[in-house]
């Protein structure tokens, strides 16, 4: 055979320094019933009798790295991962110090600051979307990110399916086969969950590893357009080139609708909604109301959208401040949808959830989505 | 190719072809100083045309159906709107004509079953080309039926272009239709079924109107010698063509009964490939630790997909092992039920 298990997983002989940060309490709420588990939430679980949950998937995770030899590791204190490492022969160091038994969201952020001045170049952290939070606040987009899923909720998608799924994209980045793209960080509204209602809202990007499709013969399906950013700016050129004189565009969130401002030379805020008359900002992250007012004063409007990855929706996530009366006041025929192919192409279909379901039924159907510069995908939104 | 690879991830036929057909190409080599002989290509379409129950006048040869696809592409797709399925061929998406053609992809979602081309219709109407693959691959789903390629030849003004790589195992084609529809055009290949993919012998079944365009613009010595000789001498006897499409349809009902049985989704196919989906992302990744080849789906399709080609008995063995290693190995996947 052309590789036993062993030998594919070879890396490059290049040394990779990472940075791998547990979560203890993270996911202990999923069996006692409780929503998340910061603060007294955490205290309530224990009481409960909750076990952790975190330490058994980051030792499953670390269990599948069969071949350490290039690899170093910079973890945190104690049981946010160096407890977990000491049961591995895996090469590691230790960063910052924990002030109390309990650990908190700021440890998180406090050692993951650090481990970036260690010059880590991948960040694995092993929680839920509370800790993909934490981690997007010292992260940013500086460093490429990935979850090792382990919390109660995780709708961002940030997480790679399992423990062992997170070890192989590992190897993927250490031996240069994967790309990055960006994903999501999505927070949870608990007191709208509380009751019965599901509002996601929008926390931010992360960089993630993504696996590049492998020996793929000439005529398999590919990538035509190049890298992720490439595409982002095929998109934007070509959506710039098209755009309509003397109408209003309202630009969703998302880094490709960032990359369509970018090529108009104008501001975008990055979580927020940004109006664009004529190539020039007339509104800045503006909210429900801003929109309204704007809808009152310019005639002709398109929105702008990009789905949320992995889970497609295009309304309803992220993005409330397009309500059911700013969407039914600007038309469906009047929704730009613009996605990379990447996401388009792991997408089973779009999603709406405005909250008004006679508008949800009426959003529904085909759409096309611009993938590329000229090039659209018709797709279904349920 | 590294020996002891199990190679699953091209849609070739696993069997090579007989020794008179090996015997005809070595023969093509003795006097390889000499161009082919325009009679020694007419032949072979006139066989061909026999072959597909066509006129001669409307068949043409191809260095392997994908030249004849984007000859078709950049010859009709100027400055035009090119519609096409997703998942499909990537060089499609890469050979429409230029900057100034707009392309058109429509999804096709699970149950994979067809393209309703009317509720389409006005998308359709002012292509300049629609592409379908039919099978498609990678879903080997036949997407079209007669009906279908009836409509869309009535709505497009421009052509439609459908590729029956995989006829010989679907037994379904629209070949016939080019006598009524002048903006037909149906690509084939030797590659699949006839086991010459390394000979590159594709041909093409036009109508009337892409015929005319095509003749003046055909190269004069597309193929090579020994692939001639050697796809005439195919022909001659087809017997066992269709003895290896009856294996290969065994084995692929046999592996998709058999890996359904381990929990993975595998979907119905017309073609000498299966698409599966399991809730692996990495499963082609996590194969190749097994030397198996599948064609990995990542990227173009939600996660999970694959497709796997049909091998010999043995090789399909070695899938269906390895699968269930891997399964088993893996506690933490929970595996799509049927």
């Amino acid at each position: 055979l052309f590789s036993s298990r062993d030998e594919s997983r070879e890396v490059k002989e290049s040394l990779i320094k990472i940075g791998f940060i547990v979560n203890p309490v993270a996911g202990m709420g999923g069996c006692v019933g409780l929503k998340g588990t910061d603060g007294e939430a955490y205290r309530q679980a224990v009481e409960l009798g909750a076990e952790p949950v975190t330490p058994k998937r980051a030792r499953e995770f670390l269990s599948h790295i069969t071949d350490q030899k290039n690899l170093t590791i910079v973890t945190a204190p104690r049981d946010m991962g160096e407890s977990v490492l000491e049961a591995f022969a895996l090469d590691f160091s230790v960063v910052g110090s924990l002030s109390s038994t309990v650990t908190s969201s700021g440890d998180t952020k406090k050692i993951v600051k650090e481990m970036l001045n260690e010059d880590i170049c991948l960040l694995v952290f092993v929680g839920g979307d509370g800790t993909a939070r934490d981690v997007h606040d010292a992260v940013a987009l500086e460093k490429p990110v990935m979850g090792v899923p382990s919390g109660v909720k995780m709708f961002s998608s940030v997480f790679a399916v399992s423990a062992r799924a997170a070890a192989d994209m590992l190897y993927a980045f250490m031996k240069g086969n994967a790309e990055i793209g960006e994903a999501e960080v999505l927070d949870i509204n608990e007191e709208a969950f509380r009751h019965g209602k599901l509002d996601i809202k929008l926390y931010g990007y992360l960089k993630v590893p993504r696996a590049k499709e492998f020996m793929q013969s000439s005529k398999e399906p590919a990538h035509a357009g190049g890298s992720c950013e490439e595409n982002k700016k095929a998109i934007a050129r070509y959506m710039v080139q098209n755009m309509t004189e003397n109408t209003l565009y309202l630009l969703g969130p998302g880094t490709t609708t960032k990359a369509i401002a970018e090529e108009l030379k104008v501001r975008k805020t990055l979580l927020g909604i940004d109006a664009i008359y004529n190539g020039v900002l007339v509104g800045e992250d503006i909210n429900e109301s801003g929109i309204t007012s704007l809808l009152e004063k310019y005639s002709a409007v398109k929105i702008l959208v990009s789905p949320i990855g992995g889970q497609g929706f295009i309304f309803g996530r992220g993005n409330q401040e397009f309500s059911p009366k700013v969407l039914r006041t600007v038309g469906r025929k009047n929704i730009i949808v613009v996605a990379t192919r990447d996401k388009i192409g792991s997408l089973e279909c779009l999603r709406v959830d405005t909250g008004d379901a006679e508008l949800d039924r009426l959003l529904g159907g085909y759409i096309k989505v611009l993938v590329d510069y000229n090039e659209e995908v018709l797709l279904k939104i349920i | 190719v590294v020996i002891g690879i199990i190679r699953l991830d091209r849609n070739e036929i696993p069997y090579p072809p007989p020794e008179r057909v090996i015997e005809a190409s070595k023969k093509g080599l003795l006097d390889v100083n000499r161009y082919p002989d325009p009679e020694e290509a007419d032949q072979l379409r006139r066989m061909l045309a026999s072959y597909s129950n066509v006129e001669q006048r409307c068949l043409f040869l191809g260095s392997g159906s994908d030249s004849l696809i984007v000859q078709v592409l950049r010859l009709f797709s100027r400055r035009g709107r090119v519609v096409t399925v997703d998942p499909t061929l990537s060089f499609v998406t890469r050979e429409t004509g230029d900057r100034e053609t707009k392309l058109l992809k429509i999804r096709i979602s699970e149950p994979y079953c067809s393209l309703l081309v009317r509720s389409f219709a006005d998308e359709l109407k002012d292509a300049c080309l629609i592409f379908v693959d039919n099978p498609n691959n990678p879903t080997g789903t036949l997407l079209l039926d007669r009906g279908s390629v009836d409509e869309l030849c009535e709505i497009i003004d421009g052509v439609v272009l459908i590729d029956e790589a995989y006829y010989e195992f679907s037994r379904f084609t629209v070949a016939d239709m080019v006598e009524e529809h002048a903006n037909l055009v149906v690509v084939r290949t030797m590659s699949k079924a006839f086991g010459l993919a390394g000979l590159r012998v594709g041909y093409m079944i036009a109508g009337e109107d892409i015929a005319k365009k095509f003749s003046s613009q055909a190269l004069p010595y597309l193929i090579s010698k020994p692939s001639i000789y050697a796809a005439t001498e195919a022909l001659r006897n087809t017997a066992y063509v269709m003895e290896n499409v009856r294996s290969v349809l065994d084995e692929r009902e046999r592996v998709k009964e058999e890996a359904s049985k381990m929990g993975v989704k595998v979907y119905p196919s017309q073609a000498n490939f299966l698409l599966m989906r399991t809730h692996e992302p990495s499963l082609a990744r996590r194969l190749r630790d097994y030397g198996i080849v599948i064609a990995d789906l990542s990227g173009q399709m939600p996660p999970g997909f694959a497709r796997a080609s049909i091998g010999t008995r043995e090789e399909n063995n070695a899938l269906l092992q390895s699968l269930k290693t891997l399964f088993e190995s893996d506690e933490d996947l929970p595996h799509l039920t049927q």
